[in-house]
């Protein structure tokens, strides 16, 4: 089981699991093509479960990645991340390949893979980001529904280990949303 | 990350540089600026998009900036991370600023990696930014107001002087401590809550 230390919006999403939330091994959106979404470009503003403020920063780079810089705002502001990713839409569904790069200026030392986060847009403005679901996605490696594998215990990771065939199949449903927890944070565009 | 330099460390003065032989402070030491915290906006020109600048204190007495400049025209956007330590010396506010990284990498301006002392005022929910001005240092060296050297340069048709304040510690922080030293600085760029 591998934990995160700090608890901070993208980071904090997760951070919020008891172990690192369900990672697959590969990209979710390869063969549908990733490609920067410009709907996150530029900053964001929510507020973390400490009732902190944070701000977002989405950044497109050359190579095609994302990089979100994460940072708290306020008084008593302490921790800021750096999550590097990739982004593609399949079917209705958009999703982020995020990994956690950096906490505090520290790079952080992530397992293999890369956690799918789900994120929407709704028509007030706010996006929001979800997890998969921990305990739906063991089950579902458990039953062969998802090829996967799951580490002793039960904090163990859980990492999905199809292909990028079958992934972009599995994700485009819209049975594959359903496999997200409840958004953990919303934000709202500032810039 | 061309243009976070641009909007923080050249706003802060690296285009307009006076080196100095040792940081600000050292004599007294080191405590962070609880005024300083939270987030920033400002832009260093007029045909620039504001930036966002969130100051966090560490435990070691150390501030760091996170700095975030927003795409422009052909600049695309870009971060990096500032270190930044701060001291009161009489009526005036000091830091020091170091850039740390660029765009996740570290700083490609290796000049950017050193120290660069700065006055700022806090008025409300306005932070003033402040650089050592090289024209008014090089009239304090000659008129022996403070240690320092002053090195004529030429780059083409382009003539100019290379100022250099060679006070150490104790002296530059003495210097610095008088009402009057403010005058030494120009403004470079003004912030906002």
């Amino acid at each position: 089981m591998t934990r995160i230390k700090y608890v901070l919006a993208l980071a904090a999403t997760l951070a919020l699991a008891a172990c690192y939330p369900p990672l697959t091994s590969h990209l979710v959106g390869t063969t549908a093509g990733l490609k920067p979404d410009p709907v996150l470009t530029g900053t964001w503003k929510g507020t973390n479960s400490d009732g902190k403020p944070f701000y977002m920063h989405f950044l497109q780079q050359s190579d095609g990645t994302v990089s979100t810089v994460i940072v708290e705002s306020g008084p008593k502001a302490e921790d800021w991340n750096v999550v590097t990713g990739t982004t593609a839409t399949l079917g209705a569904n958009h999703y982020m390949n995020a990994r956690l790069l950096w906490t505090n200026g520290k790079p952080e030392n992530a397992p293999a893979g890369t956690v799918p986060v789900l994120y929407k847009l709704d028509a007030k403005g706010a996006l929001s980001f979800s997890l998969m679901d921990e305990n739906a996605v063991k089950a579902a490696i458990a039953a062969g529904k998802i090829k996967g594998t799951v580490e002793k215990g039960q904090l163990g990771d859980a990492t999905i280990t199809a292909d990028v065939k079958w992934l972009d199949a599995y994700f485009s449903t819209p049975g594959a949303a359903k496999m997200f927890a409840a958004p953990m944070f919303t934000v709202h565009k500032v810039d | 990350m061309r243009a976070l330099l641009a909007a923080v460390l050249l706003a802060f003065g690296l285009s307009a540089c006076v080196a100095v032989k040792e940081p600000v402070g050292t004599s007294v030491g080191y405590a962070n600026d609880p005024a300083l915290e939270g987030t920033w906006r400002g832009k260093s020109g007029e045909d620039k998009p504001e930036g966002y600048y969130h100051v966090l204190p560490n435990d070691d007495a150390t501030m760091t900036v996170i700095g975030f400049a927003p795409k422009n025209g052909d600049d695309k956007a870009s971060w990096g991370t500032l270190s930044l330590t701060t001291v009161t010396l009489g009526p005036n506010r000091y830091m020091n600023v170091r850039e740390t990284s660029e765009d996740g990498g570290p700083p490609k301006d290796k000049a950017a990696s050193d120290s660069i002392p700065l006055l700022y005022r806090i008025d409300g929910d306005r932070l003033s930014i402040f650089t050592l001005d090289e024209k008014k240092v090089a009239a304090a060296i000659r008129a022996g107001r403070i240690q320092g050297t002053i090195t004529p340069n030429k780059m083409g048709a382009m003539q100019f002087d290379t100022v250099a304040i060679t006070a150490d510690g104790q002296h530059l922080d003495a210097f610095l401590k008088r009402a009057d030293a403010a005058e030494l600085f120009a403004p470079v760029m003004q912030m906002h809550r």
